[in-house]
């Protein structure tokens, strides 16, 4: 990449990860547990979603990072979950296999792995166009809005703005601002699934 | 744009999962949202819902120009600016974001590591496994740059309104008995901060992007051409 280019997203610093660290993990922790029933497996997220902070997080605007440090968690908590189905399956086929000697080794061979490392480097480079493709639908989305939403939004999330200063700035209540941002979010979840739908 | 979606939660809910997703709970306020969060299937859904929305607000508008006019502060930064022409045309390599993302992940993988090892966190007296965590997070930076890791595909290529949850068995409920991780209003004076390897490896990559950024000094990238 061109040292100029400013493609590379800000790096979150240390003393952000820190603070986050400190607002959120008791009840990141807590939502993880909740969705995988298990301390154990909740601190391994918890502690995945950080380093994921660390590496990525700086790709978010600052107002959006605790909504995404739960985006994260979620699907952290569901491919937990997935790879603890996926460890259970391998574990009865072996058990079944053992069984029957006439069966292969369950061992892949290394074609097999080569083909696994051609096919993860290809889902990387289509994921990272799938995931600018997806930014784009928002701005669009984001474009759609009334310009009355558009406004709290990019005020709230591009500016950082909290709900009364935004109130303060339009010269409007509070609540009309809060309803003006529901309002928005509740459309955009309606055109991002109307995408979703004609992209199937 | 005619219809709006129906979703299942009062306005109320919906306010509150944004109040706390931004950060706009006080302390005791947001502890106990997290509380109830605990306990309810209903709300921890809104806020997932929620959270998806706004983080996907967060990375468009983190990564790009504001969509309108409005004089936005951020819409004066530098990366809104056209930059000159030569540099608009990326090499062919930075074509492909997923050579670049490895090369940059590998290319940091290394200077972290050295960065770890040179830290001037460290003291020489931090338990080995401080250390041996720091190192393992700068090496699991090398296997990321080989493709990727499959933990980040799965919200970086996430389609909307695909539900990473939808093939997933549910988990046994949480008890009423099963203590959360943590509670309080507040984060008490003993209480753990991040962990230690984090931080020691948060703090290596800062000090070698420093040192980059100081011409001349070791690991410098070069001239700024």
């Amino acid at each position: 990449m061109h040292p100029d280019s400013g493609e590379e997203p800000p790096r979150i610093s240390a003393e952000e990860v820190e603070r986050l660290y400190e607002e959120l993990a008791a009840g990141l922790g807590g939502f993880l547990q909740s969705l995988l029933g298990s301390e154990a497996d909740a601190a391994d997220c918890l502690q995945n979603c950080f380093t994921l902070l660390v590496q990525r997080g700086g790709e978010c605007a600052p107002a959006a990072r605790r909504a995404w440090l739960y985006q994260v968690a979620r699907n952290q908590a569901a491919l937990a979950q997935r790879r603890a189905a996926i460890h259970r399956r391998a574990l009865q086929r072996a058990e079944l296999e053992q069984g029957s000697p006439d069966r292969g080794s369950p061992d892949r061979g290394p074609s097999d792995r080569g083909r696994s490392e051609a096919g993860s480097a290809e889902a990387g480079v289509l994921g990272a166009m799938l995931a600018e493709e997806r930014r784009e639908e928002v701005r669009l989305a984001i474009r759609s809005l009334p310009d009355a939403q558009r406004q709290v939004v990019e005020l709230r999330i591009g500016e950082n703005l909290t709900f009364q200063e935004i109130a303060n700035r339009l010269e409007i209540p509070l609540g009309t601002a809060l309803g003006r941002m529901r309002g928005a979010l509740k459309r955009l979840a309606q055109v991002l699934q109307e995408e979703g739908a004609r992209g199937e | 744009m005619s219809s709006v979606i129906d979703w299942p939660y009062d306005d109320a809910m919906i306010d509150r999962c944004c109040l706390y997703l931004l950060g706009e709970l006080s302390p005791a306020e947001a502890a106990e949202f997290e509380q109830q969060l605990a306990a309810s299937d209903e709300l921890r859904s809104c806020l997932a819902e929620q959270a998806e929305l706004l983080a996907e607000l967060g990375m468009a508008l983190a990564t790009g120009p504001f969509p309108q006019s409005q004089p936005l502060r951020q819409a004066s930064s530098p990366r809104t600016e056209s930059p000159p022409n030569h540099e608009r045309r990326p090499a062919p390599w930075i074509l492909r974001p997923g050579a670049m993302a490895a090369a940059l992940a590998l290319a940091a993988s290394l200077l972290i590591w050295v960065g770890v090892q040179r830290s001037p966190e460290l003291t020489g007296n931090e338990p080995a496994e401080t250390l041996q965590l720091a190192q393992a997070w700068a090496a699991e930076r090398s296997q990321a740059g080989r493709g990727e890791s499959e933990v980040h595909e799965s919200w970086t290529a996430s389609q909307w309104p695909s539900d990473p949850w939808e093939d997933v068995e549910s988990p046994e409920p949480v008890t009423s008995g099963s203590e959360p991780l943590a509670s309080g209003t507040e984060p008490a004076a003993d209480e753990p901060g991040p962990p230690q390897w984090l931080i020691i490896a948060v703090q290596a990559m800062e000090a070698e992007e420093s040192e980059e950024r100081v011409p001349g000094s070791e690991g410098s990238q070069g001239s700024d051409e």
